[in-house]
């Protein structure tokens, strides 16, 4: 067998170049590349009859193959470069600029974008999402954070209610309570929700909006930690060249408590007409959790510590964009929902 | 509440240092300050003198005024009808730019050159008066700054206060805090009178009925002052904090106020029956009409100024009409108090009033202050309106405020901070914030708490104080303190952000909507239970909180529609909300799904066709099997969403986790929808029970499948899903997928029945099936079909 597969290769040797040189159009090129080297070529055929032959002639064989089938490539190849400046004929005549078939793919909210950035960065620094009641009782909305009746801090919002122990929370501060009474420390969450405060609504201002809160307490957890963990968020949510600027502040249910401000997003700290020529924005409220705070949990102040931090995304939202209505969050005009990402 | 430089200068030694070196310290240690300029702008106004005045040669209603404000005479054409030589005047030279952003140019008015303009109030934004030109008193200096002459020169700072700090709101207040700050030591400007009337006690005396509420009133009294209005340095530097002046007692109060932050009263001590005092509590319904003209129900438990016979003042918040000073004055009677906060705030609130006493007394008063306060204040009377000051004060003081006494350990301050602040500095903070250190131990300090500082109890309020003026960027950063999450986000959680990236993939646009809604939305459909009200709702349309998400969507629709936007798919991940029973509310997170109108495949190559039931119930069944690895059971359900007939259930496993169906009519005309709409919605603790993952993975077949397509005709009343549930179970365990590929009505069917034809796929693990096994199969599923359904074989 291994003589008669030798002839063929020889024939084919000898025979290959001259009919391929012959061709007249690129068919029949194609014609011949089929004939040969194509899955039911000759070529390819004895190659595959290879394993049939005895083991002690397979080198010498497949060394054959191997020749002939360059030769015959190297030939094909030639002759299909001499007919490529016919290739014109062979286009296909298909307008591809004619636009595609509609593929719907939907879109996430802009304010969602925000929350979603906002939940992974912090997910990464080892906080989890926890979550509250938007109807809260006043225990959890004021008095565990800190509020008592009468409390000058609670002329700080206007809440609404509706019963007159039951406010919708007017931030989602409720809910650091709420987690640290069902654990002990370490406590590390994030919880991004509703809040309410009661406002006529304008283009500044809407009645809800959305709110980003943090809690973490454990052993040692200290001021430098606050700020080492506010300043990673701001850098990675911004800018990494945004620059940060803790400024003391005051909120009942931290102590010290900081306001946290970024260099202006648009004017890159210059001043322009979003930052009032200041130069910064306020975007976070935070603090060291107010020993009180931890009186209500049943948690040792002396044996933990820990900080909180709160901040609304809907300002913040609308600065990025330029949105100059509030109102268009919460209208969900599809011309406008469909810019976002 | 705005400050002035000048004034501050009193308290704290402002050389070398601009308002904006100031407001920067403050703001950087917790007072946000931000510089506000003078007054009223102005540099070059200057005061001038009318040398000579003369009828304007070519108009009637004008003159021609020779005017020197100390160098050579100018000529200027003034309107003013009351323009006159002689007069003392405020010249705005060419160049100056007035309060209504007018510039001064040189002019010629009918042929006369006018070098400048003469000024009335209105146009150095002073007041509103424009009847003619400001006239100034014979003695003002000519070629003096007018804003100079009127103290109102000065840089002023307006600064946002937290509600912890209402010793903040004076001048004197927020120097302590530049001092810690600065390290200079404060000044002080506060001087006492001059007692040489007659022992006080003679002339009146002070009862507190409600030490509770006013446990410290302290009187003085200053006899036979005359009043008239103060001299342009007090009235300047009130107007410049916004203080409108009245006549010189009652500015004095005002002042010291300003200065040092200590609300007084002065009452007409002729005014008051009995010429005594009694601090009482409300009874209901008491009214009492104060200084502002208003007469006002007070609340039960106010406290009452009284004197002998009736109330005077309501306490800590506004005086009374009945009892204030007139220009016929002559006996003065100075109230100084201390008042409980907690009972101010409540009153305030109720009757609706914030004055700069009540927002100082409900936040928290100075309490050993009212002795400076009313010293300073007979001093001033004194110094301004004449008169004699009673000898001595009357202090009751019947229930004695105790300061908090405060331990600070060292070891706190790096356990808060992450910083050691220096023992040393940590110590001169506290001190140079007038805070006392009693003593001093290697653990730390034994401090006290100064009278002016209610926010100063605990040793975390120190820790706070010396952060906040050693500064917080002083405290280094810290990261990589945080590690690992401690625990996973429970699955209702979880399941949010899957949910919401499964929506999107099958070409949702997410919406956010307002909770809350009207009435008339909320009472549309059967909530989980009682409607949740607002009870202080700003408006009606915003005043429950919704009971179902499908009105919010359809409201979204609308207004796309509205704008010419035929056609939504939106989905929105949120809550409804009801009432359980007393103080027991539900908040459930819901998925909820909208189609309505055109696909929006509105291409040359698409299929342009409006949402229909199916696009709705193929993405449930994606959403389902994305989240359980399974498909859903439909069953029918009749919703009082839905259109009769098109409701259904959607359950995994047998348990309900959404419904579906076509939007009633009547509620898409509600909504002005011209197109119909269908509705879906998932309770998400429902998907988040039923979410699977997949444990191991089925090895690919290794043999070929055997195809069958097999038609039924049934009933029409026969449905789908029971078919393919008898088709399953008669095809064994080798039937490996049952597909609807056709359903058909028409020639060749009669009416009242369907052909439904089935795609099927055999295959066996171990072997390739041979015909004549799966011709039995179907022979037993074409059995099955009859038997169950009254199906036949399609010919
Ligand atoms: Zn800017």
């Amino acid at each position: 067998m291994t003589a008669e597969l030798l002839d063929e290769l020889d024939r084919i040797a000898a025979q290959a170049p001259a009919r391929i040189d012959a061709c007249a159009s690129p068919e029949e090129v194609e014609a011949l590349r089929v004939e040969y080297v194509g899955t039911k070529g000759s070529i390819t055929r004895i190659n595959k009859l290879l394993r049939e032959v005895p083991a002690d002639q397979r080198p010498g064989l497949g060394k054959r193959v191997g020749e002939v089938r360059s030769l015959v490539l190297q030939k094909l190849q030639e002759a299909g470069q001499k007919f490529q400046v016919e290739e014109g004929a062979r286009r296909q005549k298909i307008d591809i600029t004619l636009p595609g078939r509609t593929f719907l793919l939907g879109r996430r909210h802009p304010l969602t974008i925000a929350l979603d950035r906002i939940t992974s960065i912090f997910s990464d620094m080892g906080f989890t999402v926890a979550d509250g009641p938007e109807i809260e009782s006043e225990y959890y909305n004021f008095e565990a954070l800190n509020m008592p009746p009468d409390h000058p801090a609670r002329d700080m919002t206007d809440t609404y209610y509706v019963t007159p122990r039951w406010p919708l929370r007017s931030q989602t501060s409720p809910v650091q309570v709420r987690e640290m009474e069902k654990r002990r420390p370490p406590v590390r969450i994030i919880v991004p929700g509703k809040v309410y405060r009661n406002e006529d609504v304008s283009a500044r201002a809407m009645n809800q909006f959305f709110q980003v809160e943090g809690l973490y307490v454990d052993r040692n957890v200290t001021f430098a930690d606050l700020k080492g963990t506010l300043e990673t968020f701001c850098k990675r949510f911004f800018d990494p060249k945004t620059r940060v600027r803790f400024r003391p502040s005051y909120f009942p249910f931290t102590e010290p408590s900081t306001e946290v401000d970024v260099s202006c997003i648009l004017c890159n700290g210059s001043g322009c007409r979003v930052c009032k020529y200041a130069g910064w924005l306020e975007i976070l409220g935070a603090g060291m959790v107010d020993p009180n705070v931890f009186g209500f949990v049943d948690y040792d102040p002396e044996e933990y510590t820990g900080f909180a931090f709160g901040m609304g995304i809907d300002r913040t939202t609308m600065m990025r964009y330029g949105v100059d209505d509030i109102r268009h969050f919460w209208e969900n005009d599809m011309r406008f929902l469909s810019q976002f990402e | 509440m705005r400050i002035s430089l000048g004034w501050l200068n009193d308290f704290f030694p402002t050389d070398g240092l601009s308002a904006a070196n100031i407001a920067d310290r403050l703001t950087a240690s917790g007072i946000e300050a931000t510089p506000i300029g003078t007054l009223i702008p102005g540099d070059s106004l200057v005061i001038g003198e009318v040398l000579t005045c003369e009828k304007h040669p070519n108009a009637d209603r004008l003159s021609v005024c020779g005017v020197t404000t100390g160098g050579a005479p100018m000529t200027i054409v003034c309107g003013a009808p009351n323009v006159a030589a002689g007069q003392k005047v405020v010249i705005a030279p060419v160049g100056t730019e007035l309060a209504n952003g007018m510039r001064i140019k040189r002019a010629a008015i009918r042929g006369v050159t006018s070098e400048g303009m003469i000024c009335a109030e209105d146009e150095i934004g002073l007041g509103d008066d424009h009847e003619g030109i400001m006239v100034l008193p014979p003695d003002a200096p000519t070629g003096m700054s007018f804003l100079k002459y009127l103290h109102l020169d000065s840089e002023r700072l307006e600064l946002e206060l937290t509600p912890n700090r209402p010793d903040a709101m004076s001048h004197r207040g927020v120097a302590r805090d530049l001092c810690a700050l600065f390290g200079r030591p404060t000044t002080n400007p506060i001087t006492s009178p001059e007692e040489n009337g007659r022992p006080v006690e003679e002339i009146t005396s002070v009862l507190i009925d409600d030490p509770e509420g006013c446990p410290r009133y302290v009187a003085r009294v200053v006899e036979g002052v005359r009043i008239a209005p103060s001299p342009e340095w007090l009235a300047g530097r009130l107007r410049q904090v916004g203080v409108r002046p009245i006549n010189n007692v009652v500015d004095v109060t005002n002042y010291v106020l300003m200065a040092i932050g200590h609300p007084l009263h002065a009452f007409d001590l002729h005014r008051l029956a009995g010429r005594r005092i009694v601090v009482r509590a409300a009874e209901r319904d008491e009214r009492f009409t104060t200084l502002d003209g208003t007469e006002r129900i007070i609340p039960e438990g106010s406290v009452f100024i009284c004197d002998g016979e009736r109330p005077v003042a309501l306490g800590g918040i506004m005086g009374g009409l009945n009892s204030e000073i007139t220009d016929d004055t002559t006996d003065v009677l100075l109230e100084a108090a201390y008042f409980t906060p907690t009972r101010i705030r409540r009153t305030a609130k109720a009757v609706g009033l914030q004055t700069e006493a009540s927002q100082r007394f409900e936040r928290g008063a100075d309490w050993d202050a009212v002795i400076e306060a009313i010293d300073w204040a007979a001093a001033l009377i004194q110094q301004l309106a004449g008169g004699s000051v009673a000898k001595g004060r009357i202090d009751a003081y019947p229930k004695r405020l105790e300061p908090a006494a405060i331990t600070l350990r060292w070891a706190q301050i790096p356990r808060v901070l992450g910083a050691d602040v220096p023992r040393e500095e940590s110590k001169r903070i506290l001190t140079a914030l007038g805070i006392p250190v009693r003593a001093e131990t290697s653990e730390g300090l034994r401090c006290e708490q100064p009278s002016w500082r209610p926010d100063l109890t605990r040793e975390i309020d120190l820790v706070e104080e010396i952060a906040r003026i050693w500064g917080f960027d002083q405290i280094p950063s810290r990261v990589g303190g945080v590690g690992v999450p401690p625990e996973e986000a429970p699955p209702e959680l979880a399941i949010v952000p899957q949910l919401r990236s499964w929506c999107i993939g099958v070409g949702l646009q997410e919406v956010i909507t307002s909770s809350l809604v009207a009435p008339r939305y909320a009472d549309l459909f059967c909530g989980d239970g009682a409607k949740v009200e607002i009870t202080n709702f700003s408006t009606a349309d915003m005043s429950v909180l919704r009971t179902h998400m499908l009105p919010s969507l359809l409201d979204v629709a609308r207004i796309n529609y509205s704008r010419k936007i035929e056609g939504v798919a939106l989905f929105e991940l949120g809550h409804v909300y009801s009432r359980k029973a007393e103080d027991e509310y539900n908040q459930r997170r819901v998925l909820s799904i909208l189609l309505t109108g055109s696909t929006g495949q509105v291409r040359w190559a698409d299929q342009r066709r409006e949402w229909d039931f199916y696009d709705l119930s193929g993405i449930a069944e994606t959403i389902v099997q994305r989240c359980s690895l399974r498909s859903p059971e439909i069953v029918h359900y009749d919703g009082d969403e839905f259109v009769p007939g098109t409701g259904a259930r959607v359950l995994v496993a047998g348990k309900e986790v959404g419904q579906l169906g076509q939007v009633r009519n009547d509620v898409c005309e509600l909504f002005d929808l011209p197109a119909l709409a269908y509705y879906c919605q998932f309770d998400v603790i429902g998907l988040a029970a039923c979410q699977a993952t997949l444990s191991r993975v089925k090895p690919l077949p290794r043999f070929p499948a055997v195809e069958r397509d097999l038609a039924l005709v049934v009933p029409e009343s026969v449905e789908s899903q029971m078919l393919e549930n008898t088709i399953k179970e008669a095809g064994g365990a080798l039937l490996e997928r049952v597909i609807v590929f056709d359903v058909y009505r028409g020639p060749g069917v009669s009416k009242g029945e369907k052909s439904v034809a089935f795609h099927l796929d055999f295959r066996a693990a171990d072997r390739t099936l041979k015909d004549e096994e799966v011709d039995t199969f179907m022979r037993r599923i074409v059995e099955s079909a009859q038997g169950k359904a009254g199906a036949r074989l399609r010919e």
